[in-house]
């Protein structure tokens, strides 16, 4: 990437532009591991807008299937999440972290447990 | 020696069952002031022979009315053609009368001009009120002609209720019938008792028909009652007819047949010969297949409701059909929830049949059927039945519009399982890359 001449200061930038340039510093910055998991969560995300609005649109008769669908994702999504802050190198760096001592793998098994017991749940649920 | 006294039991056993079966007793106590009244009323007492009722006559003066013996009462009606008859209380007391017809027995009673305390009171606890003894209803504008002195005080009824039950015959009118004594009301507080003839719009109460009226009277027009009719929660009956003179072979050959036939079916109707209804094989079902149990309904199911209603028919003894098309059965927790006409199925025992939805609401619902009809005794019945949601394993498994839920539950599990693979094993190599770059 070209470096911006001084004519194309921050007005003249376009959004596209802008988020061109945040795209490409996450592809460059982000190891591939935690971008597979960022696309994952993109698309737990967008399951779980779907049911609300397939919910909101039909109505909520069969309720608890609602709620175990929808709080799947909701539940997977907080997951994930927490694994991604455990495996982030940025986060490990920091000497406050308080994961510091412990392992990737234990995370990958704390997410994996935690998991197993939050699917139990919503399969039971589910009807 | 045991054998024979366990057959005697039985023997015994059965000819109570069957003594109950066809009522207590027959036998009617007509009560006379005198006795030229017996010879002067034997027609309209004789109309209850001619039904299969025994009489039985007293007079007013006789020493004692036992209406009980061995602790059972004796008669099955009691008809009081003495109104004008004073110390009959201590003989036959107010309190008996009532315990005799809450017990399940008729009672007639005939005022007339002059009528005794003893009357009065009869009459008002069969909630029938009674004009002052002195006044007679006067109708100058359609007095009976053939029976009239000038006084204008012996009257044509001014209406009645049209019923094939109480006067016999639908197509009686009120001016056939002729009436001569004192108009009465209806105490408000009884809710049971029905007048079924009253005064024409021109009659009124007064103590001297000559003259013009002064005060205003107490009984008047349409509102004044001639004759009522009481049908209690115990299924007897309890009639009011305030015209003595009326009843007489006399006045029966002056004022025509249909006066006559009137009265003695009016007499007739309060012995029980008419009227009768009697409800037997409450049945309901669910007709969906949600029950186990046979007492209890589920939510959304329809019931199959059948009763047969028969109607006694005193002229050959038997129970026959009772045909009507305003009979409704209603489904009631609180308030009807559903009212259902029944239908009557044309079959010899008078059954009613009624399809009811349940509602879609848990809880403790009764079937209520009201059936207040004039000459014919009412029918009360309630049965309760609860109404229970669905069991668990009454919905159905999956469910369609719960689809994209479960897409989405399996959706995550197996996205988690595949993430779990590509970070544990897939991605060893460019993180290594990476942290050489970093």
């Amino acid at each position: 990437m070209s470096s911006p001449s001084p004519l194309h200061t921050q007005t003249q930038s376009s959004s596209g532009s802008i988020v061109h340039d945040v795209f490409h510093a996450y592809r460059l910055n982000v190891p591939a591991s935690l971008q597979v998991i960022d696309a994952f969560l993109c698309y737990v995300l967008a399951t779980g807008i779907i049911q609300l609005i397939y919910a909101m649109s039909v109505g909520s008769f069969p309720f608890n299937s609602f709620l175990a669908g929808f709080l799947s994702c909701v539940g997977v999504f907080v997951l994930t999440v927490s694994l991604r802050m455990q495996l982030s190198e940025r986060n490990l760096k920091d000497p406050n972290n308080r994961w510091q001592g412990l392992s990737k793998k234990r995370a990958v098994a704390d997410w994996l447990f935690c998991n197993f017991i939050l699917h139990m749940a919503v399969l039971n649920f589910l009807g | 020696m045991r054998l024979p006294l366990s057959l005697l039991l039985v023997a015994v056993f059965s000819s109570i069952i069957a003594a109950a079966f066809q009522g207590q007793s027959n036998v009617v106590l007509v009560v006379f002031e005198d006795q030229v009244m017996l010879k002067t009323h034997s027609r309209f007492v004789d109309s209850l022979k001619a039904i299969g009722k025994t009489v039985e006559v007293k007079q007013a003066n006789s020493e004692s009315f036992d209406l009980r013996a061995d602790g059972e009462y004796v008669y099955d009606s009691i008809v009081l053609l003495c109104p004008t008859a004073t110390k009959m209380e201590r003989k036959l007391s107010l309190d008996s009368l009532v315990r005799f017809v809450d017990a399940g027995h008729n009672l007639f009673v005939a005022a007339g001009h002059g009528y005794s305390d003893y009357t009065s009171k009869v009459a008002s606890s069969i909630g029938v009120d009674l004009d002052y003894k002195r006044n007679k209803m006067t109708d100058h504008q359609q007095p009976f002609q053939s029976l009239d002195d000038g006084s204008h005080t012996i009257i044509r009824a001014g209406g009645l209720v049209q019923s094939k039950y109480l006067f016999g015959d639908e197509n009686i009118k009120a001016s056939d019938i002729v009436f001569s004594g004192p108009g009465a009301t209806l105490f408000t507080d009884n809710e049971l008792i029905d007048k079924v003839m009253w005064g024409s719009g021109s009659c009124y109460s007064t103590d001297d028909s000559r003259r013009p009226l002064s005060k205003i009277p107490r009984v008047a027009g349409a509102a004044s009652v001639l004759a009522a009719a009481l049908s209690t929660r115990t299924e007897s009956r309890a009639s009011y007819f305030g015209s003595i003179d009326t009843l007489s072979n006399d006045a029966f050959d002056k004022a025509g047949k249909k006066h006559e036939k009137a009265l003695t079916s009016f007499l007739a109707w309060t012995v029980g010969h008419a009227g009768v209804l009697r409800t037997r094989n409450l049945v309901h079902s669910s007709i969906d297949d949600s029950g186990s149990l046979a007492n209890e309904f589920r939510v959304k199911d329809t019931i199959k409701f059948s009763i047969d209603v028969q109607e006694w028919d005193g002229g050959k003894g038997v129970w026959s059909p009772y045909v009507a098309d305003d009979m409704q059965v209603e489904f009631v927790m609180l308030d009807p929830w559903v009212r259902e006409r029944l239908h009557y199925s044309g079959n010899e025992n008078g059954t009613y049949t009624a399809t009811i939805p349940v509602p879609d609401q848990i809880g403790v619902y009764k079937f209520n059927i009201q059936y207040f009809r004039p000459g014919l005794s009412p029918i009360v019945l309630m049965k309760v039945v609860p109404v229970r949601p669905y069991l668990h394993n009454e919905y159905e498994r999956f469910i369609g519009m719960a689809s994209p839920y479960y897409a989405s539950s399996f959706s995550m599990l197996i996205g988690v399982f595949l993430l779990g693979l590509v970070i544990l094993y897939g991605n060893k190599g460019e993180d290594g890359e990476h942290a050489k770059a970093d």
